[in-house]
């Protein structure tokens, strides 16, 4: 996939209040995303960062508008469709992680990567290592503190070929340190795969460069 | 199949609702496959016997409401009857109009008046020994219904405080035949010689019952029953017998009205079990509704990672399809044992496959009705 193009798009929810978002990069307005580029998008509370990624990776389609892939329409993609973009070209991390809490950190890696088969066991450790997480390896999910889910889900997200990577306030509990950290493993993915980034960000982006900047 | 995503799929499967469908349909098949064995081994068993396809019955004539209508046989009625598909041979029971008064002592002096009948010995399932009557024969030999000593023993003598007869008793019993008509009387002694489980009358030799006739009889009288060996056909014979109002008695059974019985239990039995199985697959529905629903969450976030919906879909599949084929097999090490019930009535003709496939297809069609459940639910 080279190209995610938003036109004319605005969630259901903002219908009666339009007016609002006449001044957005996003929203009600034609937008492309180009595979290879790096996009954060800036956003206050409520201004649906996370409607915005749930709509692009098929998890909801409350939206006016059209969302293309490559020019064709996602509303016609089906059940079978989305599955082999969500793990051969589209990889996601939610603002929520979803992570299982009831597995370890490995399984919940090895949930993504025994459908790609996209790194090995050890690719993933070392992945773990750099994140600062190896000792967590055999940690189940919920004994994890907040900051710590957002790395696993980071590497889990990476265990896939990538055309683009959709996140969601990816970093938003770590620390700089941290950040920078998990954003050289982004980058290394990235330009490895030579995939775009789609990135939401309320005030703690994602260390990377270089960004074009949106405002939603 | 991946076991990680088993293992979140099916932590929220309830043991006491899995149970609930296991039991229910287990009975619900084991109750189909008894039904079906039992239909085989009771219809093998009621079904002639391909090594002796022969039986014999006696036919009569229905008796009219007045009682004094015409029951003998004419030569052109038997002449049809022979020409029957299902006769191999036929053969008048030989009487006279002769009357014969029996005597003997069994404690005590007993007399009773009766008849005596003959039949050729082809016809009869035992053959005493020196089973004939000359003019110098001094003891004429009897064969009697076995029923008849039966009924003595278990009946009229535990009644009667009288003593219980051996066949060979009887046998040892010495009697006397007073045979008079046509204005002439003599006395025979006789003795029986042999027990008939076939022929419902008191037999003597066909000889005897000649020289009997010729004696004592006052001129011929049209037989009134007839002895047939038949093929094996019950529903042409009892077709015939109805058209063409016939009795029959003797060693063939009626076999049709235990086979529509035999038919009727298992068709009742049948429709139980499958009352149960429909139970059961609602309990399944249901149990498979609940596990999907709040297994929602889990659902969203493995198709949010890339699992698609049919393949998520196939883990459930997979999972009743497994129980049922487990259900089938308990069913099946069920079946031989419960079917011993039975078996000492009906005895088994071995392993019949029937039950079984009947069974594994119940088991495998049962995996159907989720198939629209599970496409409405995971997606």
């Amino acid at each position: 996939m080279e190209s995610i193009t938003l036109r004319q798009l605005l969630p259901d929810v903002f219908l009666e209040e339009q007016e609002e978002h006449r001044g957005s990069e996003i929203w009600l307005t034609e937008y492309t995303f180009r595979r290879g580029n790096r996009y954060v998008v800036h956003a206050g509370s409520g201004a649906g960062k996370s409607s915005m990624c749930a709509f692009i990776y098929g998890l909801r389609t409350d939206y006016r508008g059209e969302i293309l892939f490559d020019g064709k329409p996602v509303r016609q993609l089906g059940a079978e469709q989305w599955s082999q973009l969500r793990t051969r070209s589209l990889a996601y991390v939610p603002q929520e992680m979803a992570l299982f809490p009831e597995l370890t950190v490995m399984d919940n890696i090895m949930l993504k990567n025994s459908m790609t088969s996209h790194l090995t066991e050890a690719e993933i450790h070392r992945l773990l290592q750099r994140a600062g997480i190896a000792q967590k390896a055999s940690v189940r999910a919920d004994r994890l503190s907040i900051g710590q889910q957002q790395r696993v889900a980071i590497i889990r997200a990476l265990c896939q070929p990538l055309d683009f990577l959709l996140m969601d306030e990816p970093v938003s509990h770590l620390d700089p340190e941290n950040n920078r950290l998990m954003a050289s493993l982004i980058d290394e993915a990235l330009t490895l795969n030579g995939a775009g980034l789609i990135v939401t960000s309320v005030g703690n982006p994602l260390l990377i460069n270089p960004v074009t900047e949106l405002k939603l | 199949m991946n076991g990680l995503v088993w293992r979140l799929l099916r932590k929220n499967i309830s043991k006491a609702q899995v149970a609930t469908y296991f039991t229910t349909l287990l009975c619900g098949i084991t109750l189909v496959m008894l039904a079906i064995q039992f239909h085989r081994d009771a219809s093998l068993r009621l079904s002639p016997d391909v090594n002796t396809p022969h039986e014999y019955i006696t036919l009569s004539k229905t008796v009219d409401h007045s009682g004094f209508g015409n029951n003998g046989f004419t030569d052109s009625e038997i002449a049809q009857l022979r020409h029957q598909p299902w006769v191999d041979s036929v053969a008048p029971y030989l009487s006279g109009d002769f009357s014969v008064m029996l005597s003997m002592e069994i404690g005590m002096p007993f007399t009773t008046q009766m008849f005596l009948e003959a039949v050729p010995e082809e016809f009869l399932d035992t053959i005493p020994e020196r089973w004939s009557y000359t003019p110098d024969t001094r003891i004429v030999p009897l064969i009697i219904p076995r029923d008849y000593l039966t009924l003595y023993n278990y009946g009229f003598a535990s009644s009667q405080s009288l003593p219980k007869l051996s066949e060979n008793t009887i046998k040892r019993l010495p009697l006397t035949l007073e045979l008079s008509g046509n204005g002439k009387s003599k006395t025979y002694s006789a003795r029986i010689t042999g027990f008939s489980s076939r022929i419902n009358s008191v037999i003597a030799p066909e000889e005897f019952i000649r020289h009997a006739t010729e004696e004592y009889g006052e001129g011929t009288i049209e037989p009134t029953k007839l002895i047939v060996k038949t093929l094996t056909d019950n529903s042409s014979i009892n077709r015939y017998l109805e058209e063409n109002h016939l009795e029959r008695s003797g060693e063939g059974i009626d076999t049709t009205l235990l086979q529509s019985a035999v038919t009727l239990l298992t068709t009742l039995l049948i429709a139980i079990g499958a009352v149960i199985i429909t139970l059961s697959i609602i309990i399944q529905l249901l149990c498979l509704y609940l596990l999907v629903e709040k297994n929602r969450e889990t659902t969203r976030r493995l198709i949010m990672l890339g699992y698609s919906p049919a393949a998520l879909r196939r883990y459930y599949l997979r999972f009743i399809a497994v129980s049922n084929l487990i259900t089938f097999i308990v069913a099946a090490l069920l079946t031989p044992l419960c079917a011993r019930l039975w078996h000492t009535l009906l005895p088994s003709d071995g392993f019949t496959p029937l039950p079984y496939l009947a069974g594994l297809l119940i088991a495998l069609l049962l995996t159907l009705p989720i198939m629209p459940l599970l496409r409405r639910a995971v997606r």
